[in-house]
């Protein structure tokens, strides 16, 4: 019988390689690519892109990313479609960033001591940092669980035979009293004052917390998702991965909705966290592409920065079995 | 060759040229090749077979099941 050793299982083709090339070239245009790219790609497109982007946004932030959550950035220029590829238009290229898991986030014991700071201290910081993440990516927080639960007692009443055989998570009652309190009052009226707040206290002991969310805060504004986004075109059959996921204890409600939820998450094709389709050969395309991305990965490192602060103020403030199980969709 | 720096007007001109220059002929094979539904699942099997008979320490394929008949 004839071996198999030894021969070749790779070869390397190229279609529509003028469009690798004019990313390239757009590439180094804005500054992200350069010969040294190049020289060291070996001349080949596709390595000197990945060197480049990897270069882009550092290896500090690649690590940090890592540690907490698991992003793929790809930049294609067919996309999934019901598990079909489909290219795009003629000259055309997507950036896809996405999720694989879920960042985490316990945040009770933060709420607490901000409580005890000032009252309404921790309520603004929890507030002003959900609504400033909602602009750019999906969390999976408090509104879920509730959404769930809601799902669950609409079941329930259309099923009357089998009613009784349902468990209805009791979301309200699991959350910080803070929290719940907010919950009944009008953010549009106290968004101001939260805000003030938090400026009174950036100085204070948990002033890196505060300039962390801020920070958050300038980029979400500054985020703007110009390109075509895909999500809005039908090409998915569900929405992102969330990126994050913010319990107040680990166990509680929302960690028991969110491991129901998750389950089927990836069952189908996840609208990615990021989609921009984008001409390689038009700047202005390209520079607002740019900008999204470089704002939704700075975003991404100062929440997951916050989120390992916290981390280490827990280890040190609080001596506390910190077992969170094995669940499926959350980052280790 | 490993190719040397070059300045960034140098890199921007051969990348132009790159996208400008016509895909070679068995690159256009292979691409006629990748867009055939059939050639694509005989390439799957093809390198399923390779990573699972090709092993440096021990070439030697596995023995026939039982349900192919001896040839004599």
């Amino acid at each position: 019988m004839p071996k198999l050793d030894g021969v070749p299982t790779s070869y390397d083709h190229e279609l529509k390689a003028e469009l690798l090339y004019d990313l390239c070239a757009a590439l180094v245009h804005c500054g992200i690519g350069t010969p040294s790219h190049w020289k060291e790609s070996g001349a080949n497109g596709n390595l000197f892109v990945r060197q480049a982007l990897r270069d882009a946004i550092t290896q500090d932030r690649l690590d940090l990313l890592q540690r907490n959550i698991e992003y793929h950035l790809n930049i294609a220029d067919v996309v999934d479609r019901f598990g079909d590829e489909r290219a795009l238009e003629v000259n055309e290229l997507v950036v896809l960033i996405t999720s694989g898991n879920c960042g985490y986030l316990e945040i009770g014991a933060v709420l607490e001591a901000l409580e005890q700071e000032e009252k309404g201290l921790g309520a603004a910081f929890y507030w002003e940092l959900v609504h400033s993440l909602y602009r750019v990516m999906r969390i999976y927080d408090h509104t879920d669980a509730f959404m769930y639960e809601e799902r669950q007692r609409e079941y329930a009443e259309s099923d009357e035979e089998n009613a009784d055989q349902y468990e209805f998570p009791e979301v309200e009652k699991g959350l910080p009293e803070c929290i719940r309190t907010a919950l009944k009052r009008d953010r549009g009226e106290h968004r101001y004052a939260d805000r003030r707040l938090l400026l009174r206290h950036r100085s204070g002991q948990f002033g890196s917390w505060i300039e962390r969310l801020r920070s958050i805060q300038r980029h979400a504004r500054l985020y703007r998702n110009r390109g075509k986004d895909l999500s809005e075109s039908g090409y998915y059959d569900s929405p992102p991965v969330p990126s994050l996921l913010i319990v107040f204890k680990q166990h509680d409600v929302i960690a028991a909705c969110f491991d129901e939820e998750s389950q089927y998450m990836l069952e189908s094709v996840p609208e990615p966290a990021l989609s921009i389709v984008f001409c390689p050969n038009n700047p202005d395309e390209v520079e607002s592409t740019r900008e999204a991305v470089a704002h939704f990965i700075a975003i991404n490192c100062e929440l997951f920065q916050l989120v390992e602060e916290i981390q280490a103020w827990e280890g040190q403030h609080a001596n506390r079995h910190s077992d969170r199980g094995e669940l499926s969709l959350r980052a280790a | 060759m490993e190719p040397c720096v070059i300045s960034k007007e140098e890199l921007l001109a051969l990348l132009a040229e790159k996208a400008n220059a016509p895909p070679s002929g068995p690159n256009e094979l292979l691409v006629r090749h990748l867009k055939c539904k059939e050639s694509r699942a005989l390439a799957e099997a093809i390198a399923n077979a390779v990573r699972q008979y090709v092993d440096p320490s021990d070439p030697r394929l596995l023995p026939p099941p039982e349900i192919l008949p001896p040839l004599a």
